[in-house]
Protein backbone atom coordinates (compact mmCIF):
# COMPACT_ATOMS: atom_id res chain seq x y z
CA UNK A 1 0.00 0.00 0.00
CA UNK A 2 2.74 2.43 1.01
CA UNK A 3 4.76 1.49 -2.06
CA UNK A 4 1.69 1.94 -4.28
CA UNK A 5 1.09 5.44 -2.88
CA UNK A 6 4.81 6.19 -3.22
CA UNK A 7 4.71 5.17 -6.87
CA UNK A 8 1.69 7.42 -7.49
CA UNK A 9 3.49 10.31 -5.76
CA UNK A 10 6.54 9.76 -7.94
CA UNK A 11 4.28 9.63 -11.01
CA UNK A 12 2.62 12.86 -9.81
CA UNK A 13 6.04 14.52 -9.70
CA UNK A 14 6.70 13.37 -13.28
CA UNK A 15 3.27 14.64 -14.35
CA UNK A 16 3.90 17.99 -12.64
CA UNK A 17 7.25 18.32 -14.39
CA UNK A 18 5.72 17.45 -17.75
CA UNK A 19 2.77 19.88 -17.39
CA UNK A 20 5.01 22.92 -16.97
CA UNK A 21 2.47 25.65 -17.66
CA UNK A 22 0.01 24.26 -15.11
CA UNK A 23 2.77 23.66 -12.59
CA UNK A 24 4.09 27.19 -13.07
CA UNK A 25 0.66 28.76 -12.57
CA UNK A 26 -0.09 26.74 -9.43
CA UNK A 27 3.37 27.55 -8.07
CA UNK A 28 2.69 31.23 -8.71
CA UNK A 29 -0.66 31.04 -6.89
CA UNK A 30 0.97 29.23 -3.98
CA UNK A 31 3.58 32.01 -3.83
CA UNK A 32 1.26 34.99 -4.21
CA UNK A 33 -1.20 34.12 -1.41
CA UNK A 34 1.18 34.05 1.58
CA UNK A 35 3.47 36.72 0.13
CA UNK A 36 0.59 39.17 -0.39
CA UNK A 37 -1.12 38.32 2.89
CA UNK A 38 2.07 38.82 4.86
CA UNK A 39 3.02 42.00 3.00
CA UNK A 40 -0.38 43.61 3.61
CA UNK A 41 -0.65 42.21 7.13
CA UNK A 42 2.79 43.68 7.78
CA UNK A 43 1.53 47.14 6.93
CA UNK A 44 -1.57 46.60 9.04
CA UNK A 45 0.45 45.37 11.99
CA UNK A 46 2.73 48.36 11.68
CA UNK A 47 -0.22 50.76 11.62
CA UNK A 48 -1.93 48.90 14.43
CA UNK A 49 1.21 49.04 16.57
CA UNK A 50 1.46 52.80 16.07
CA UNK A 51 -2.18 53.37 17.04
CA UNK A 52 -1.96 51.02 20.00
CA UNK A 53 1.22 52.67 21.24
CA UNK A 54 -0.54 56.01 21.15
CA UNK A 55 -3.53 54.60 22.98
CA UNK A 56 -1.24 53.04 25.57
CA UNK A 57 0.62 56.31 26.04
CA UNK A 58 -2.64 58.18 26.31
CA UNK A 59 -3.35 56.56 29.61
CA UNK A 60 -5.00 53.24 29.08
CA UNK A 61 -2.33 51.75 31.34
CA UNK A 62 -3.10 54.15 34.19
CA UNK A 63 -5.35 53.46 37.19
CA UNK A 64 -6.14 56.08 39.79
CA UNK A 65 -7.23 55.32 43.33
CA UNK A 66 -9.08 58.27 44.79
CA UNK A 67 -10.06 58.80 48.38
CA UNK A 68 -13.46 60.48 48.55
CA UNK A 69 -13.60 63.96 50.05
CA UNK A 70 -14.08 63.70 53.79
CA UNK A 71 -12.69 60.16 53.87
CA UNK A 72 -9.71 59.04 55.91
CA UNK A 73 -7.37 59.15 52.94
CA UNK A 74 -5.04 56.47 51.64
CA UNK A 75 -2.04 55.56 53.78
CA UNK A 76 1.29 56.23 52.05
CA UNK A 77 2.35 52.65 52.85
CA UNK A 78 -0.41 51.48 50.47
CA UNK A 79 1.55 53.01 47.60
CA UNK A 80 4.53 50.86 48.54
CA UNK A 81 2.42 47.72 48.70
CA UNK A 82 0.84 48.48 45.34
CA UNK A 83 4.28 49.01 43.78
CA UNK A 84 5.22 45.45 44.74
CA UNK A 85 2.31 43.97 42.73
CA UNK A 86 3.23 42.02 39.60
CA UNK A 87 2.80 44.06 36.45
CA UNK A 88 2.93 47.46 38.18
CA UNK A 89 5.43 49.76 36.46
CA UNK A 90 5.33 52.69 38.83
CA UNK A 91 3.21 54.32 41.53
CA UNK A 92 2.74 57.94 42.51
CA UNK A 93 0.88 58.89 45.67
CA UNK A 94 -0.44 62.45 45.98
CA UNK A 95 -1.60 64.27 49.12
CA UNK A 96 -4.35 66.87 49.07
CA UNK A 97 -3.40 70.11 47.36
CA UNK A 98 -3.08 73.34 49.29
CA UNK A 99 -1.89 76.71 48.03
CA UNK A 100 1.47 78.05 49.18
CA UNK A 101 3.41 81.22 48.54
CA UNK A 102 7.09 82.04 48.70
CA UNK A 103 8.50 84.96 50.50
CA UNK A 104 9.52 86.73 47.25
CA UNK A 105 6.03 87.95 46.47
CA UNK A 106 5.07 85.57 43.63
CA UNK A 107 1.67 84.04 43.08
CA UNK A 108 0.22 81.08 44.89
CA UNK A 109 1.16 77.58 43.74
CA UNK A 110 -0.56 74.38 44.81
CA UNK A 111 1.55 72.09 46.93
CA UNK A 112 1.14 68.34 47.13
CA UNK A 113 2.77 65.69 49.28
CA UNK A 114 4.20 63.07 46.91
CA UNK A 115 5.12 59.39 47.39
CA UNK A 116 6.93 58.27 44.23
CA UNK A 117 7.95 54.69 43.55
CA UNK A 118 9.65 54.38 40.13
CA UNK A 119 7.37 57.17 38.79
CA UNK A 120 8.68 59.42 35.98
CA UNK A 121 9.44 62.27 38.38
CA UNK A 122 13.11 63.25 38.60
CA UNK A 123 14.09 64.96 41.85
CA UNK A 124 17.40 66.65 42.58
CA UNK A 125 18.42 68.51 45.68
CA UNK A 126 20.81 68.55 48.61
CA UNK A 127 18.20 67.31 51.05
CA UNK A 128 14.81 65.56 51.06
CA UNK A 129 13.72 67.59 54.09
CA UNK A 130 11.81 70.35 52.33
CA UNK A 131 9.87 71.20 49.20
CA UNK A 132 10.82 70.79 45.53
CA UNK A 133 9.77 73.00 42.69
CA UNK A 134 9.64 72.59 38.96
CA UNK A 135 10.82 75.32 36.60
CA UNK A 136 7.22 76.36 36.10
CA UNK A 137 6.21 76.37 39.76
CA UNK A 138 9.46 78.19 40.71
CA UNK A 139 8.68 80.89 38.19
CA UNK A 140 5.12 81.26 39.47
CA UNK A 141 6.37 81.40 43.06
CA UNK A 142 8.85 84.08 42.05
CA UNK A 143 11.88 81.99 42.99
CA UNK A 144 15.13 82.72 41.16
CA UNK A 145 16.41 79.13 41.58
CA UNK A 146 15.64 75.84 43.28
CA UNK A 147 16.04 77.34 46.67
CA UNK A 148 13.86 79.56 48.83
CA UNK A 149 11.21 79.52 51.48
CA UNK A 150 7.52 78.65 51.36
CA UNK A 151 6.42 81.23 53.83
CA UNK A 152 2.82 80.07 54.23
CA UNK A 153 3.83 76.66 55.59
CA UNK A 154 7.33 77.49 56.81
CA UNK A 155 9.08 74.88 54.67
CA UNK A 156 12.34 75.45 52.75
CA UNK A 157 12.61 74.79 49.02
CA UNK A 158 15.56 72.40 48.73
CA UNK A 159 15.70 71.45 45.06
CA UNK A 160 14.16 70.83 41.66
CA UNK A 161 11.85 68.23 40.29
CA UNK A 162 10.73 67.48 36.79
CA UNK A 163 7.78 65.27 35.93
CA UNK A 164 7.39 63.88 32.44
CA UNK A 165 4.49 62.43 30.48
CA UNK A 166 1.94 61.32 31.62
CA UNK A 167 2.62 63.21 34.87
CA UNK A 168 3.48 66.49 33.16
CA UNK A 169 0.61 68.25 34.99
CA UNK A 170 2.55 67.80 38.24
CA UNK A 171 5.00 70.47 37.05
CA UNK A 172 2.46 73.14 37.98
CA UNK A 173 2.84 72.10 41.63
CA UNK A 174 5.38 72.33 44.34
CA UNK A 175 5.89 68.96 45.99
CA UNK A 176 6.95 67.64 49.35
CA UNK A 177 8.21 64.04 49.55
CA UNK A 178 6.18 61.88 51.93
CA UNK A 179 8.41 60.12 54.42
CA UNK A 180 5.78 59.05 56.94
CA UNK A 181 4.11 55.76 55.94
CA UNK A 182 0.92 56.68 57.71
CA UNK A 183 0.53 60.05 56.05
CA UNK A 184 -2.83 60.12 54.27
CA UNK A 185 -2.87 60.56 50.51
CA UNK A 186 -5.73 61.80 48.38
CA UNK A 187 -4.96 59.66 45.37
CA UNK A 188 -2.54 57.05 44.14
CA UNK A 189 -1.75 56.85 40.44
CA UNK A 190 -0.73 53.37 39.30
CA UNK A 191 0.79 52.57 35.91
CA UNK A 192 0.90 48.96 34.78
CA UNK A 193 3.53 47.76 32.34
CA UNK A 194 1.04 46.20 29.93
CA UNK A 195 -2.51 47.17 29.17
CA UNK A 196 -3.50 43.55 29.65
CA UNK A 197 -2.81 43.96 33.35
CA UNK A 198 -5.27 46.83 33.90
CA UNK A 199 -8.39 44.92 34.82
CA UNK A 200 -6.55 42.34 36.87
CA UNK A 201 -4.59 44.99 38.74
CA UNK A 202 -7.78 46.93 39.39
CA UNK A 203 -9.26 43.86 41.11
CA UNK A 204 -6.09 43.38 43.15
CA UNK A 205 -6.14 47.02 44.23
CA UNK A 206 -9.60 46.61 45.68
CA UNK A 207 -8.41 43.55 47.58
CA UNK A 208 -5.28 45.36 48.73
CA UNK A 209 -6.74 48.61 50.01
CA UNK A 210 -10.51 48.34 49.79
CA UNK A 211 -10.94 46.45 53.07
CA UNK A 212 -8.90 48.93 55.09
CA UNK A 213 -10.73 52.04 54.05
CA UNK A 214 -14.09 50.78 52.90
CA UNK A 215 -16.30 52.56 50.41
CA UNK A 216 -14.55 55.90 50.60
CA UNK A 217 -12.18 54.82 47.86
CA UNK A 218 -12.87 54.62 44.16
CA UNK A 219 -10.63 53.13 41.50
CA UNK A 220 -10.71 54.87 38.16
CA UNK A 221 -9.36 53.65 34.88
CA UNK A 222 -10.30 54.16 31.32
CA UNK A 223 -12.48 51.38 29.96
CA UNK A 224 -13.17 53.52 26.88
CA UNK A 225 -9.51 53.58 25.98
CA UNK A 226 -9.22 49.88 26.58
CA UNK A 227 -12.28 49.33 24.45
CA UNK A 228 -10.81 51.55 21.74
CA UNK A 229 -7.60 49.57 21.94
CA UNK A 230 -9.42 46.27 21.65
CA UNK A 231 -11.49 47.70 18.83
CA UNK A 232 -8.38 48.76 16.89
CA UNK A 233 -6.82 45.34 17.40
CA UNK A 234 -10.02 43.52 16.42
CA UNK A 235 -10.56 45.70 13.38
CA UNK A 236 -7.05 45.04 12.10
CA UNK A 237 -7.41 41.34 12.84
CA UNK A 238 -10.78 41.31 11.04
CA UNK A 239 -9.28 43.04 8.01
CA UNK A 240 -6.39 40.57 7.99
CA UNK A 241 -8.81 37.66 8.18
CA UNK A 242 -10.90 39.08 5.35
CA UNK A 243 -7.82 39.68 3.26
CA UNK A 244 -6.50 36.17 3.82
CA UNK A 245 -9.93 34.70 3.06
CA UNK A 246 -10.24 36.77 -0.12
CA UNK A 247 -6.77 35.72 -1.24
CA UNK A 248 -7.46 32.07 -0.45
CA UNK A 249 -10.79 32.16 -2.27
CA UNK A 250 -9.20 33.79 -5.32
CA UNK A 251 -6.36 31.28 -5.29
CA UNK A 252 -8.79 28.39 -4.96
CA UNK A 253 -10.93 29.61 -7.85
CA UNK A 254 -7.94 30.23 -10.11
CA UNK A 255 -6.30 26.92 -9.16
CA UNK A 256 -9.60 25.16 -9.84
CA UNK A 257 -9.83 26.76 -13.29
CA UNK A 258 -6.20 25.95 -14.12
CA UNK A 259 -6.50 22.31 -13.03
CA UNK A 260 -9.89 21.90 -14.70
CA UNK A 261 -8.51 23.26 -17.98
CA UNK A 262 -5.55 20.92 -17.69
CA UNK A 263 -7.62 17.81 -17.00
CA UNK A 264 -10.02 18.73 -19.78
CA UNK A 265 -7.15 19.01 -22.24
CA UNK A 266 -5.67 15.75 -20.99
CA UNK A 267 -8.86 13.66 -21.36
CA UNK A 268 -7.21 11.04 -23.53
CA UNK A 269 -4.23 10.98 -21.21
CA UNK A 270 -6.51 10.08 -18.31
CA UNK A 271 -8.38 7.57 -20.46
CA UNK A 272 -5.08 5.87 -21.31
CA UNK A 273 -4.17 5.75 -17.62
CA UNK A 274 -7.51 4.11 -16.86
CA UNK A 275 -6.87 1.51 -19.55
CA UNK A 276 -3.42 0.85 -18.12
CA UNK A 277 -4.96 0.04 -14.74
CA UNK A 278 -5.33 3.34 -12.88
CA UNK A 279 -8.32 3.32 -10.57
CA UNK A 280 -10.44 6.42 -10.11
CA UNK A 281 -9.00 7.01 -6.66
CA UNK A 282 -5.46 6.72 -8.04
CA UNK A 283 -6.29 9.34 -10.68
CA UNK A 284 -7.75 11.68 -8.06
CA UNK A 285 -4.62 11.22 -5.94
CA UNK A 286 -2.46 11.82 -9.02
CA UNK A 287 -4.16 15.12 -9.89
CA UNK A 288 -4.33 16.39 -6.31
CA UNK A 289 -0.70 15.60 -5.52
CA UNK A 290 0.48 16.93 -8.89
CA UNK A 291 -1.24 20.19 -7.82
CA UNK A 292 -0.04 20.01 -4.23
CA UNK A 293 3.65 19.77 -5.16
CA UNK A 294 4.00 23.13 -6.96
CA UNK A 295 1.53 24.71 -4.51
CA UNK A 296 3.71 23.57 -1.64
CA UNK A 297 6.88 24.86 -3.29
CA UNK A 298 5.23 28.19 -4.11
CA UNK A 299 3.74 28.56 -0.64
CA UNK A 300 7.08 27.80 0.99
CA UNK A 301 8.79 30.47 -1.11
CA UNK A 302 5.92 32.95 -0.66
CA UNK A 303 5.78 32.43 3.10
CA UNK A 304 9.52 32.88 3.39
CA UNK A 305 9.51 36.03 1.26
CA UNK A 306 6.48 37.44 3.10
CA UNK A 307 7.98 36.63 6.47
CA UNK A 308 11.23 38.35 5.50
CA UNK A 309 9.30 41.44 4.36
CA UNK A 310 7.17 41.46 7.50
CA UNK A 311 10.24 41.10 9.69
CA UNK A 312 11.86 44.01 7.89
CA UNK A 313 8.72 46.11 8.46
CA UNK A 314 8.62 45.23 12.15
CA UNK A 315 12.35 45.70 12.63
CA UNK A 316 12.78 42.21 14.06
CA UNK A 317 11.84 38.61 13.40
CA UNK A 318 8.08 38.32 12.86
CA UNK A 319 6.11 35.48 14.43
CA UNK A 320 6.64 32.63 11.94
CA UNK A 321 3.33 30.97 12.87
CA UNK A 322 1.27 33.42 10.80
CA UNK A 323 3.47 32.83 7.76
CA UNK A 324 3.27 29.09 8.31
CA UNK A 325 -0.50 29.18 8.74
CA UNK A 326 -1.13 31.28 5.63
CA UNK A 327 1.26 29.11 3.58
CA UNK A 328 -0.47 25.95 4.76
CA UNK A 329 -3.89 27.41 3.96
CA UNK A 330 -2.67 28.38 0.48
CA UNK A 331 -1.59 24.79 -0.18
CA UNK A 332 -4.87 23.46 1.19
CA UNK A 333 -6.84 25.93 -0.96
CA UNK A 334 -5.03 24.82 -4.14
CA UNK A 335 -5.37 21.13 -3.24
CA UNK A 336 -9.02 21.54 -2.30
CA UNK A 337 -9.69 23.34 -5.58
CA UNK A 338 -8.07 20.52 -7.53
CA UNK A 339 -10.41 17.88 -6.07
CA UNK A 340 -13.53 18.67 -8.18
CA UNK A 341 -11.63 18.64 -11.50
CA UNK A 342 -9.78 15.53 -10.32
CA UNK A 343 -13.08 13.79 -9.60
CA UNK A 344 -14.41 14.89 -12.99
CA UNK A 345 -11.30 13.59 -14.75
CA UNK A 346 -11.40 10.29 -12.87
CA UNK A 347 -15.10 9.82 -13.47
CA UNK A 348 -15.03 10.57 -17.19
CA UNK A 349 -16.06 7.63 -19.37
CA UNK A 350 -12.79 6.28 -20.80
CA UNK A 351 -14.54 4.79 -23.81
CA UNK A 352 -15.66 8.14 -25.10
CA UNK A 353 -12.13 9.50 -25.08
CA UNK A 354 -10.27 6.40 -26.20
CA UNK A 355 -12.39 5.39 -29.17
CA UNK A 356 -11.20 6.60 -32.54
CA UNK A 357 -14.26 7.51 -34.63
CA UNK B 1 -9.32 -17.09 -19.99
CA UNK B 2 -12.20 -14.91 -21.26
CA UNK B 3 -15.71 -16.20 -20.77
CA UNK B 4 -18.49 -13.90 -22.01
CA UNK B 5 -22.18 -14.71 -21.88
CA UNK B 6 -24.84 -12.48 -23.46
CA UNK B 7 -22.88 -9.26 -23.01
CA UNK B 8 -24.94 -6.20 -23.83
CA UNK B 9 -23.75 -2.61 -23.68
CA UNK B 10 -24.51 0.75 -25.26
CA UNK B 11 -23.90 4.45 -24.81
CA UNK B 12 -27.50 5.64 -24.66
CA UNK B 13 -30.47 4.03 -23.01
CA UNK B 14 -32.33 1.48 -25.11
CA UNK B 15 -29.76 1.55 -27.93
CA UNK B 16 -27.28 -1.23 -27.29
CA UNK B 17 -24.15 -1.27 -29.40
CA UNK B 18 -23.04 -4.72 -28.25
CA UNK B 19 -26.00 -7.10 -28.23
CA UNK B 20 -25.87 -10.41 -26.40
CA UNK B 21 -22.28 -11.27 -27.36
CA UNK B 22 -21.03 -14.64 -26.09
CA UNK B 23 -17.67 -16.34 -26.52
CA UNK B 24 -15.05 -18.31 -24.68
CA UNK B 25 -11.48 -17.45 -25.49
CA UNK B 26 -8.85 -19.73 -24.03
CA UNK B 27 -5.27 -19.02 -23.10
CA UNK B 28 -3.15 -19.14 -26.24
CA UNK B 29 -6.05 -18.17 -28.52
CA UNK B 30 -5.61 -15.34 -30.99
CA UNK B 31 -9.01 -14.21 -32.15
CA UNK B 32 -10.19 -11.38 -34.37
CA UNK B 33 -13.31 -9.27 -34.08
CA UNK B 34 -14.36 -7.79 -37.40
CA UNK B 35 -17.31 -5.76 -38.54
CA UNK B 36 -18.42 -2.56 -40.16
CA UNK B 37 -17.68 0.82 -38.62
CA UNK B 38 -20.04 1.47 -35.73
CA UNK B 39 -20.81 -2.21 -35.26
CA UNK B 40 -19.42 -2.09 -31.71
CA UNK B 41 -16.03 -3.79 -32.19
CA UNK B 42 -14.01 -1.32 -30.10
CA UNK B 43 -16.80 -1.02 -27.56
CA UNK B 44 -16.80 -4.81 -27.11
CA UNK B 45 -13.04 -4.69 -26.58
CA UNK B 46 -13.38 -2.10 -23.81
CA UNK B 47 -16.20 -4.08 -22.19
CA UNK B 48 -13.92 -7.16 -22.20
CA UNK B 49 -11.18 -4.95 -20.77
CA UNK B 50 -13.38 -3.98 -17.78
CA UNK B 51 -13.25 -0.29 -18.64
CA UNK B 52 -17.05 -0.27 -18.49
CA UNK B 53 -19.64 -2.53 -16.95
CA UNK B 54 -21.92 -4.34 -19.38
CA UNK B 55 -25.61 -3.55 -19.09
CA UNK B 56 -26.30 -7.25 -18.81
CA UNK B 57 -24.61 -10.61 -19.27
CA UNK B 58 -21.72 -12.27 -17.51
CA UNK B 59 -18.01 -11.87 -17.92
CA UNK B 60 -15.26 -13.96 -16.33
CA UNK B 61 -11.61 -13.11 -16.81
CA UNK B 62 -9.01 -15.64 -15.73
CA UNK B 63 -11.76 -17.46 -13.87
CA UNK B 64 -12.89 -14.36 -11.99
CA UNK B 65 -16.40 -12.93 -12.44
CA UNK B 66 -15.94 -9.22 -12.98
CA UNK B 67 -19.46 -7.78 -13.16
CA UNK B 68 -19.66 -7.17 -9.45
CA UNK B 69 -16.11 -6.00 -8.86
CA UNK B 70 -15.67 -2.41 -7.72
CA UNK B 71 -13.61 0.11 -9.66
CA UNK B 72 -10.49 -0.53 -7.58
CA UNK B 73 -10.62 -4.28 -8.12
CA UNK B 74 -11.36 -3.98 -11.83
CA UNK B 75 -8.52 -1.50 -12.20
CA UNK B 76 -6.16 -3.82 -10.34
CA UNK B 77 -7.23 -6.68 -12.60
CA UNK B 78 -6.59 -4.50 -15.65
CA UNK B 79 -3.18 -3.47 -14.40
CA UNK B 80 -2.12 -7.02 -13.61
CA UNK B 81 -3.79 -9.12 -16.32
CA UNK B 82 -4.75 -7.01 -19.30
CA UNK B 83 -2.62 -5.27 -21.90
CA UNK B 84 -4.31 -2.69 -24.14
CA UNK B 85 -3.05 -1.68 -27.57
CA UNK B 86 -4.88 1.27 -29.08
CA UNK B 87 -5.28 2.24 -32.73
CA UNK B 88 -3.17 5.33 -32.23
CA UNK B 89 -0.34 4.69 -29.86
CA UNK B 90 -1.56 7.18 -27.23
CA UNK B 91 1.92 7.92 -25.94
CA UNK B 92 2.61 10.97 -23.79
CA UNK B 93 4.79 13.04 -26.12
CA UNK B 94 6.30 15.10 -23.30
CA UNK B 95 7.79 12.09 -21.60
CA UNK B 96 10.59 9.78 -22.56
CA UNK B 97 10.08 6.56 -24.47
CA UNK B 98 11.08 4.59 -21.36
CA UNK B 99 8.71 6.53 -19.11
CA UNK B 100 5.88 5.80 -21.53
CA UNK B 101 6.61 2.09 -21.49
CA UNK B 102 6.82 1.78 -17.70
CA UNK B 103 3.69 3.83 -16.97
CA UNK B 104 1.54 0.76 -16.33
CA UNK B 105 3.89 -0.45 -13.60
CA UNK B 106 2.85 2.53 -11.48
CA UNK B 107 -0.76 1.36 -11.23
CA UNK B 108 0.25 -2.22 -10.63
CA UNK B 109 2.55 -1.13 -7.80
CA UNK B 110 5.56 -2.78 -9.42
CA UNK B 111 9.07 -1.53 -8.55
CA UNK B 112 10.32 1.02 -11.06
CA UNK B 113 13.79 -0.45 -11.39
CA UNK B 114 12.48 -3.85 -12.43
CA UNK B 115 9.97 -2.17 -14.75
CA UNK B 116 12.74 -0.17 -16.44
CA UNK B 117 14.80 -3.32 -17.01
CA UNK B 118 11.80 -5.11 -18.52
CA UNK B 119 11.00 -2.05 -20.67
CA UNK B 120 14.54 -1.98 -22.08
CA UNK B 121 14.31 -5.68 -22.88
CA UNK B 122 10.96 -5.23 -24.66
CA UNK B 123 12.15 -2.19 -26.63
CA UNK B 124 15.18 -4.15 -27.72
CA UNK B 125 13.07 -7.15 -28.73
CA UNK B 126 10.65 -4.95 -30.67
CA UNK B 127 13.55 -3.31 -32.47
CA UNK B 128 12.78 0.19 -31.29
CA UNK B 129 16.01 1.78 -32.31
CA UNK B 130 15.73 5.10 -30.47
CA UNK B 131 17.37 6.49 -27.42
CA UNK B 132 15.04 5.31 -24.65
CA UNK B 133 15.51 8.49 -22.62
CA UNK B 134 14.49 10.84 -25.40
CA UNK B 135 10.97 12.32 -25.47
CA UNK B 136 8.40 10.35 -27.44
CA UNK B 137 7.52 13.45 -29.51
CA UNK B 138 9.25 12.65 -32.74
CA UNK B 139 8.69 8.94 -33.06
CA UNK B 140 7.40 7.68 -36.37
CA UNK B 141 3.97 6.01 -36.40
CA UNK B 142 5.53 2.56 -36.56
CA UNK B 143 7.97 3.28 -33.74
CA UNK B 144 5.20 4.76 -31.60
CA UNK B 145 2.98 1.70 -32.06
CA UNK B 146 5.85 -0.63 -31.18
CA UNK B 147 6.53 1.45 -28.06
CA UNK B 148 2.81 1.21 -27.23
CA UNK B 149 2.98 -2.57 -27.66
CA UNK B 150 5.95 -2.67 -25.28
CA UNK B 151 3.83 -0.69 -22.79
CA UNK B 152 0.98 -3.19 -23.13
CA UNK B 153 3.34 -6.12 -22.56
CA UNK B 154 5.22 -4.63 -19.62
CA UNK B 155 3.19 -6.36 -16.91
CA UNK B 156 3.22 -9.68 -18.81
CA UNK B 157 -0.55 -9.68 -19.30
CA UNK B 158 -2.46 -12.90 -19.79
CA UNK B 159 -5.05 -11.04 -21.88
CA UNK B 160 -4.11 -8.69 -24.70
CA UNK B 161 -6.80 -6.49 -26.22
CA UNK B 162 -5.72 -4.72 -29.39
CA UNK B 163 -7.89 -2.13 -31.15
CA UNK B 164 -6.81 -1.85 -34.79
CA UNK B 165 -3.17 -2.25 -33.77
CA UNK B 166 -1.91 -2.21 -37.34
CA UNK B 167 -4.48 0.20 -38.74
CA UNK B 168 -2.07 3.12 -39.12
CA UNK B 169 1.11 1.17 -39.89
CA UNK B 170 3.05 0.34 -43.00
CA UNK B 171 3.45 -3.30 -43.94
CA UNK B 172 6.79 -3.82 -42.21
CA UNK B 173 5.70 -2.31 -38.93
CA UNK B 174 2.35 -4.10 -39.10
CA UNK B 175 4.25 -7.36 -39.51
CA UNK B 176 6.37 -6.68 -36.41
CA UNK B 177 3.28 -5.95 -34.32
CA UNK B 178 1.37 -8.94 -35.62
CA UNK B 179 4.33 -11.26 -35.05
CA UNK B 180 4.65 -10.07 -31.46
CA UNK B 181 0.95 -10.61 -30.81
CA UNK B 182 1.26 -14.14 -32.26
CA UNK B 183 4.28 -14.73 -30.09
CA UNK B 184 2.32 -13.64 -27.00
CA UNK B 185 -0.51 -16.02 -27.91
CA UNK B 186 2.07 -18.74 -28.36
CA UNK B 187 3.34 -17.98 -24.88
CA UNK B 188 -0.15 -18.51 -23.44
CA UNK B 189 -1.84 -15.12 -23.61
CA UNK B 190 -5.38 -14.72 -24.89
CA UNK B 191 -5.20 -12.16 -27.70
CA UNK B 192 -8.27 -10.34 -29.03
CA UNK B 193 -7.76 -8.20 -32.11
CA UNK B 194 -10.26 -5.73 -33.45
CA UNK B 195 -9.50 -5.13 -37.09
CA UNK B 196 -10.83 -4.13 -40.47
CA UNK B 197 -8.05 -6.06 -42.10
CA UNK B 198 -9.55 -9.33 -43.38
CA UNK B 199 -6.10 -10.73 -44.15
CA UNK B 200 -4.98 -10.14 -40.58
CA UNK B 201 -8.24 -11.65 -39.30
CA UNK B 202 -7.76 -14.71 -41.46
CA UNK B 203 -4.44 -15.40 -39.76
CA UNK B 204 -6.18 -15.59 -36.36
CA UNK B 205 -7.47 -18.78 -34.77
CA UNK B 206 -11.07 -17.59 -34.85
CA UNK B 207 -12.99 -14.65 -36.22
CA UNK B 208 -16.07 -13.04 -34.62
CA UNK B 209 -18.18 -10.93 -36.92
CA UNK B 210 -20.36 -8.16 -35.54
Amino acid sequence: MIRAVGLILAESARVALAARAVTGLVLLLGFVVPASALAVAGRNVEGQAAVLNRLDDAGSRILTIVSEAGGPGLPAAAADRIASLEGVAWVLGLGRASDVRAGGGGGPVPLRAVRSIRAPVAVSGASRQGAFVSEESARRLGLAGGFGWLSTINVPVVGWFRAVYPLGALNTFAIVPVEDEEQPLERIIVAVSDVAWVEQTSAHLRDLIGGAIGDSVSIEWSPELLAARASVRDEVARRDRLLVLALLASAAILAGIVVFTWTLGARRDFGRRRALGASRSQLVLLVVTATAMPALAGAALGSLAGWAYLSAQLGGPADPRFALAVGTLAVLACCGASIPPALLAAGRDPLRVLRVP
Amino acid sequence: MIEARDLTFGYSRGRPVVRGWSATIEAGDKVAVVGASGSGKSTLLYVLGTLVRPWSGHLRLAGQPVERLGDGERSALRAARIGFVFQDALLDPRRSVLDNVVEGAVYRGAPRRAALARARELLDRMGVDVEAGRPATNLSGGQAQRVALCRALLNEPSIILADEPTGNLDQANARVVEDELSRQAGAGAAVVLVTHDEALASRCDRVFRL
